[in-house]
Formats: C-alpha cells, structure tokens, sequence
C-alpha cells in the first residue's frame, strides 16, 4: 500500500496534467469588470456624458448666479416672465447643486466620471452663455426663456438619471 | 505573521488595486494547479473550467481579506475546494461519503508490490472511483491535506475521511491489477 503513496508523492507535479483553455481567462476578466463596474462606466460614459454636458452647464448657472449680480440686474425689471425665469433657475438649482453633491460622491468609485463631466461641463457651459447673451441682446426673448427653463429641467432629469446609473 | 511574506505579494497587492495585468500574471501562476484540482473533483473538463472561473472571480473579489496568514496558493486552493463542492453538492443530493457504499476485497501487499505503477493509469483509476472517494483520496494525497482537514473541509467525520481513503485507495489498487492482469495475458 505504501507503494502507490510514494510514487504519486514522487510524481505529484506529473498529475497536474490538465490545462485549462485560454476562453477562462477572458471570462474571468469580463466577469471582473463586470463587478467592479468598469465595464459599466465604459458604456455608461456616453449617456452620462450628454447627462453630464448639461449638467455642468447648470453648475456654470449656479455660479454665474452667485457671482454675477450685473446679469441679473434686469431682473429688477418688473418683466413677469424674467422673474418666473430667476424662481426657476432657483429652484432647479438648488436641487441640482445637492444632486451634484451626491454624484461627486461617486468620483472615487468612478474616476472616469470626474474628467467626463467636466470636460462636457465646459461645453455646455459655452452654450449656455449663448443663451445668456442672447437674453441680452432681446433676440426672441420669450423662445430664449423657455429655452432656459426647459434647459433647467432637463438638467434636473439628467442629474436624477446619472445618480441612478451610478448608484454607489 | 502579520507582515506580507508571500514570494507574490508585488503581484498580489497591484490586484488589490485592481490592476488587470497584475491579476493576470497571478491567474498564469496558478492556473494549472488550480485546473488540476477542479478536473479531480469535478471529473470532467467542462465542469472543472466553469469552477476555475467562478473560483478566480471569487478570489480576486475577495483578495482584500487576503492577509497573508497563509501563502497566496494555500487560500487560493481552499476557495477552488470549496467552489467544486459547493456545485457537487448543488447537482447532487449529498456527497457519496457513507461509510459501507462499496465491498473491497483486500488488496495484499505483495501483490501490489509488483504492479507497475505510471501517473496515467494511476489517473484513469482514478476517475473511475466513486465521487466521495475521489475527492478523498485525491485531498489527501496530491493536495496535501491531512483527515483532519479533509473532515473539516468536507463536513465529515475524521474516521470517515480514513476509511473512505482507505477504500478509494483499495479500489485504485483493484482496478491497476486489473488492468495490469488484463493487458499481460
């Protein structure tokens, strides 16, 4: 009996014959990134990219309104609509600024995330100051308004959508 | 121990961080060893792949509460062990370690002492025992652990994990003479 356990001690490295295929490791690797989420930045970038554009652009809102009293001096102005826009942007605003909070959160978990946002944060920026000088200039006032306020929104939807994606 | 001993610890600790070529190198390193242990105890290939799979995922998930109180390979094998029988024990009721399932007749030693022994009819022999018997036979003589452990890994008996041991080993002895008798008349 002894003499089958010291020879397969001998041969203990000839027993491991098997290899296994190299399909186990992609497997392994996709199932990885499937957990750990990189994978699922990766698609998700793109829908949060667009999210992100907006949203930033929100963010440069949200400051322009803190800094730059002199665009908002018309304000004053008794127009209704004008006012309506200044209720809104607040409103949104502070929804979006504490969702914000949330998202950044989410940095550490998803790296990619920060330079994604803000690099379409600058972006979006650039085009909401569009709006802005068009608001200026009295070009269509009411179109540029409800372009504002419908901007506004559909910023608060994305925020909502991305901390729901990201979910961490 | 305490401190990070392990000959992998560089490779060990990059995938903790994640880091995907890292995680590789250390799936190459133990891959094969691995491989073998799930083709014993699952007996087929394909069974034994999807356990390698589902053991690297495990292992690399859980890699943070691995603390170097053991070497890397020695934690690697027990989450491999306890893949293969947590899916045995899924597909089947309960693993065949009773302990009167099977009548061996004595195998004396003198007759063992002339069989030719080579590592592929030892292997062959084998995947023709019984699943609890297997397993045993397998654990104790290539993975290295004692009945204690075994008993402790498969939830038995240490008495149990002897004479299941025992038997496997009296059939892998009937089945080589077999064969050796077969083949040389």
């Amino acid at each position: 009996m002894k003499k089958l356990e010291d020879f397969m001690k001998d041969h203990r490295e000839e027993f491991d014959l098997h290899l296994p295929s190299e399909d186990v490791w992609n497997k392994i690797e996709f199932q990885l990134d499937k957990t750990t989420g990189k994978r699922k930045t990766k698609f998700f970038t793109i829908s949060v990219a667009a999210a992100a554009v907006l949203l930033l652009a929100l963010i440069g809102t949200f400051m322009l309104n803190k800094g730059e009293t002199d665009f908002r001096k018309y304000a004053s102005v008794s127009d209704p609509e004008m006012r309506n826009l200044l209720e809104t942007e607040a409103f949104y605003a502070s929804k979006v600024s504490s969702k914000i909070d949330e998202i950044e959160k989410c940095y550490k978990v998803y790296p990619e995330l920060k330079m994604d946002i803000e690099t379409d944060l600058f972006e979006l920026e650039k085009m909401y100051k569009e709006l802005e000088n068009d608001l200026e200039d009295n070009l269509y006032n009411r179109e540029v308004i409800e372009a504002m306020i419908q901007n506004n929104r559909q910023r608060l939807e994305m925020v909502d959508r991305v901390l729901n994606q990201i979910n961490c | 121990m305490g401190t990070p001993t392990d000959i992998h610890q560089k490779l060990i600790e990059a995938s903790k961080k994640g880091d995907n070529r890292a995680r590789r190198q250390l799936y190459e390193l133990y891959a094969r060893a691995m491989f073998n242990i799930c083709y014993r105890m699952m007996n087929n290939r394909e069974d034994a792949e999807d356990i390698l799979q589902e053991a690297f995922v495990q292992a690399f998930a859980k890699l943070e509460s691995f603390r170097y109180e053991s070497t890397f390979g020695a934690w690697l094998k027990r989450i491999v062990i306890n893949t293969c029988i947590n899916a045995i024990n899924k597909r089947k009721v309960d693993l065949l370690l009773t302990e009167d399932m099977y009548y061996y007749k004595d195998v004396m030693d003198e007759d063992e002492e002339e069989l030719p022994l080579t590592v592929q009819d030892i292997q062959k022999a084998l995947e023709q025992l019984p699943e609890g018997g297997r397993i045993v036979f397998s654990l104790y003589l290539l993975e290295g652990y004692d009945h204690l452990e075994i008993a402790e890994i498969l939830g038995i008996t240490e008495s149990t994990s002897k004479s299941q041991f025992m038997r496997a080993k009296r059939k892998v002895c009937e089945i080589l003479k077999e064969k050796y008798y077969e083949t040389s008349y």
